[in-house]
């Protein structure tokens, strides 16, 4: 495209209005450096803070000072998202305003339940609320009757997410302070919860004191979207849940067990069965994590979801984590089942193998959404079958080992891949060229985390002049063989990426790191790579040296930087110092928000798990040919 | 069925344009105009060049045809919404017909692909461009010209922007100094 900038009329001389319609659609960080191009911007960018109906900021930890000039009175606000890491109740007033529609803060640790009475006392007008991490600080206090004067306040609230330990607010009244929530309530997200509360929140209960016939309110009559993390998914909780909302479509519940779950908290078949009462639900997604615990859902077989299947013909996206004696049985009775189905999930399918593909074209499925993650058993087959699936934007492969060549070869005819992960697979460099020339020129999310067998060679099989235009992310780490050289090819591509993961890395060095700083990515000729975050946490060859090229004006736009701190801590102190707003992690966590793991699988190391795996296998075998009930509970327990 | 009326137009450097009276109905200006009675006449539009004109009167065509078939399709929801009577307040639930809803991918697909060609000027016709919507207030080109102006400055320096669009800097030295301690934190 043209840009003959010298004959054009200087924008700061079209009419204020016209301005003013082009800087609305600006995010926060580009109209304030509009408003440093010169006084008229200036002035017009100032105008637009006070009308401006989203102020969204949530790439950055914005402490009150730079905030303050920026949140100006401002009565047409509607949707505020601010990370909050570092404000506390001092700042309450410039976030709370009657006008908003839409209040996100993230990251609230240094607030106080204050937050929540002061949102229920002045957003009297909030449609949707999200608040995360709310006083998880020592020290601050957060009370039940701050959860009450946020619920009784905010009347018109749809959707209501609180992203931190609800089970504080245990008390004998909380189905009470539940019941003067909106009415209008539709969508539900709780961070942590136990399943007992859950469980007795939707019962209606008879008061000791009343007589028989006084019903407590329901709670939630008219919930659509309930998402909670909990304790341990029982079937106590799946049926009361389904039984009590009416309306659900979307189901969303994950576990993390510290122990091993007793047959009376768990989820087993019979209870799988009661899920979809009333037959609305469109999105179910039941996940055990792996985080504290190597632990599945033991108690559900190929029959509980058979019997569930059949209940769930409407279905359009199932999430599966942790099902590990599910067979393929079990799993092709929901791609034959579910004739809309869209999007489908599956992690820790131990037992899930190609046959559950192989008629895959004989249904009329058009899957979009594709994840089988720790799916050992998955070969190159599979994958053939599956990319029948034309549609489809999202594919998750994530630790199939024995996923090769072939099945990039399957995948490359995919017209409309956005996301692609192989963390761990069995691939090579010739596999990635199969990707080249058709799915590169939609790729947005790529990741190879782990391919051992690559070398800087796939860095020229996926990119060349033409394609790879697209691709934001990209996961190179844990590649052995991966060198500076790969890595000054890929600034030689110019790909505009903004997330580059190169962690343990072992042959990545400071050159790498000036071949990144100094990327050409525009025709315009300016220098200085499009990177926003960039985690080179262990890398074998990176020295304090690397350090002068985190400073400005290099990597201009980054916001997160993964380091190893031992490295050279001083450097690492003077960076976070001269470069306020840069996060810098230095203890090997991973960077970014919103990254794919959500069932611990990174915590878990790969050998390991291997032999856990085989010991399961046989494990099942033998216990399946014992009783489902008490017997078989105890058999487990012994182990 | 009736022919349509064909509308004459003047822009500011005296040339003549003809053209449908649904197409210029996209147009809120011209419409007030017409409907207060100028209709017969010659329309001037003082505001807008010969220049610029055949590339608004383009988007009108595209979008008098795409009005009309919007017209269809929402009576055709309305079908839909009274025959689903489990559906929400917000209509979410609603399941429509799966054949519109692929007729509908598809000709929001193909606008997309026609509004990337039609957007793909130099920076003096996007200019005249959002002059002349704002004035025939036209508010899909508006909206549409002013996004393409904003992607151009989206994630740019200060430096970068003045680059663009040949902004001249006239801060003082004191002054600058103090707008970019303000917004460093955005663009450095």
């Amino acid at each position: 495209m043209a840009t003959s900038a010298s004959n054009a009329e200087p924008l700061e001389l079209l009419p204020s209005a016209i301005l003013a319609t082009i800087l609305e659609k600006l995010d926060v960080p580009s109209i304030c450096s509009v408003a440093s191009t010169c006084k008229t911007l200036n002035a017009c960018a100032s105008q637009i803070l006070s009308f401006l109906p989203n102020f969204h900021l949530l790439d950055l930890a914005a402490p009150i000072d730079l905030l303050r000039p920026l949140l100006q009175p401002n009565p047409f606000l509607r949707s505020l998202k601010i990370d909050c890491s570092r404000l506390d109740d001092s700042d309450i007033e410039y976030l709370v305003r009657p006008s908003l529609h839409e209040l996100y803060l993230h990251n609230c640790e240094d607030f106080s339940g204050r937050l929540l009475s002061a949102v229920g006392g002045r957003c009297v007008n909030l449609r949707s609320l999200y608040l995360g991490s709310v006083a998880e600080k020592r020290g601050r206090a957060i009370h039940i009757s701050d959860l009450e004067e946020l619920l009784s306040g905010c009347t018109q609230l749809e959707s209501l997410s609180l992203m931190f330990d609800v089970s504080i607010f245990l008390h004998h009244n909380f189905s009470q302070v539940w019941a003067t929530a909106s009415a209008k309530l539709a969508a539900l997200e709780i961070g942590y919860i136990s399943s007992v509360m859950v469980t007795e929140l939707l019962s209606p209960t008879l008061g000791p004191q009343q007589p028989p016939s006084h019903m407590q309110p329901l709670v939630f009559p008219h919930i659509q979207r309930l998402s909670l993390s909990v304790d341990y998914i029982t079937d106590t909780l799946v049926a009361t849940i389904s039984k009590g909302l009416m309306s659900l479509s979307h189901l969303d519940l994950r576990d993390a067990p510290i122990i091993e779950p007793t047959m009376t908290f768990d989820l087993t078949n019979p209870g799988l069965q009661l899920i979809n009462q009333h037959g609305k639900l469109k999105y179910l997604s039941l996940i055990r994590s792996q985080e504290y615990l190597q632990t599945y859902f033991r108690r559900v077989n190929d029959l509980g979801i058979l019997l569930m299947a059949d209940k769930c013909s409407n279905m359009e996206s199932i999430s599966l984590g942790g099902f590990c004696r599910v067979t393929d049985t079990g799993f092709r009775a929901i791609l034959h089942s579910c004739s809309s189905l869209q999007k489908l999930r599956v992690s820790h399918g131990i037992q899930l193998t190609d046959l559950v593909f192989h008629d895959i074209s004989a249904t009329s499925l058009s899957l979009t959404n594709v994840s089988l993650i720790w799916c050992n058993l998955l070969t190159n087959l599979a994958i053939v079958r599956l990319v029948t699936n034309l549609g489809l934007m999202y594919l998750d492969l994530r630790d199939c080992r024995n996923l090769g060549d072939e099945a990039l070869q399957a995948i490359g005819m995919l017209p409309k891949l956005k996301t692609l992960l192989l963390d761990g697979s069995d691939i090579s460099d010739m596999g990635l060229s199969y990707l080249r020339h058709g799915v590169m020129r939609s790729l947005v999310s790529l990741s190879v985390r782990g391919c051992k067998r690559l070398t800087d060679r796939c860095i020229s099989a996926i990119f060349d002049y033409s394609s790879g235009k697209v691709l934001q992310d990209l996961d190179l780490s844990n590649l052995p063989n991966l060198s500076d050289n790969g890595i000054l090819l890929l600034a030689k591509s110019r790909v505009p990426l903004m997330e580059l993961r190169m962690r343990e890395c072992p042959l990545i060095g400071d050159t790498s790191i000036m071949a990144l700083a100094s990327m050409q990515v525009d025709e315009g000729g300016w220098h200085g790579s499009t990177l926003r975050l960039l985690d080179l946490y262990n890398c074998g060859h990176i020295t304090s040296l690397s350090f002068r090229w985190f400073k400005r004006p290099y990597f201009p736009r980054l916001r997160c930087l993964g380091v190893m701190r031992s490295v050279n801590r001083d450097m690492v102190d003077a960076l976070e110092r001269s470069r306020p707003f840069l996060c810098v992690a230095c203890r090997g966590e991973e960077l970014g928000t919103g990254h794919w793991d959500s069932d611990g699988l990174y915590g878990q190391d790969q050998e390991e798990v291997d032999e856990l795996e085989q010991w399961l296998l046989e494990g099942e075998i033998e216990s399946d040919y014992g009783e489902m009930g008490e017997g078989g509970s105890e058999e487990e327990m012994e182990d | 069925m009736a022919s349509p009326k064909v509308i004459v137009l003047r822009t500011c450097d005296g040339e003549t344009f003809e053209v449908d009276e649904s197409v210029v109905y996209v147009s809120e200006t011209i419409k007030n105009m017409i409907e207060d009675g100028c209709g017969d006449g010659v329309i001037p539009l003082p505001n807008v060049s010969s220049k610029i004109f055949p590339k608004v009167i383009e988007y009108c065509k595209k979008h008098v045809s795409d009005f009309e078939s919007l017209k269809k399709t929402s009576n055709g929801d309305e079908k839909e919404k009274d025959k689903d009577d489990d559906s929400s307040k917000k209509g979410k639930e609603a399941v429509p017909d799966v054949e519109e809803d692929a007729e509908e991918k598809a000709r929001v697909e193909e606008l997309k692909e026609w509004e990337t060609t039609y957007m793909d000027i130099d920076q003096q016709v996007l200019f005249d461009l959002l002059q002349a919507a704002n004035y025939l207030n036209i508010k899909g080109l508006l909206l549409m010209a002013a996004e393409k102006a904003a992607s151009m400055i989206r994630g740019k320096t200060p430096e970068q922007i003045r680059e663009t669009f040949n902004i001249k800097n006239d801060f003082t030295p004191e002054e600058y100094e103090e707008v970019r301690r303000e917004n460093a934190w955005a663009f450095e």
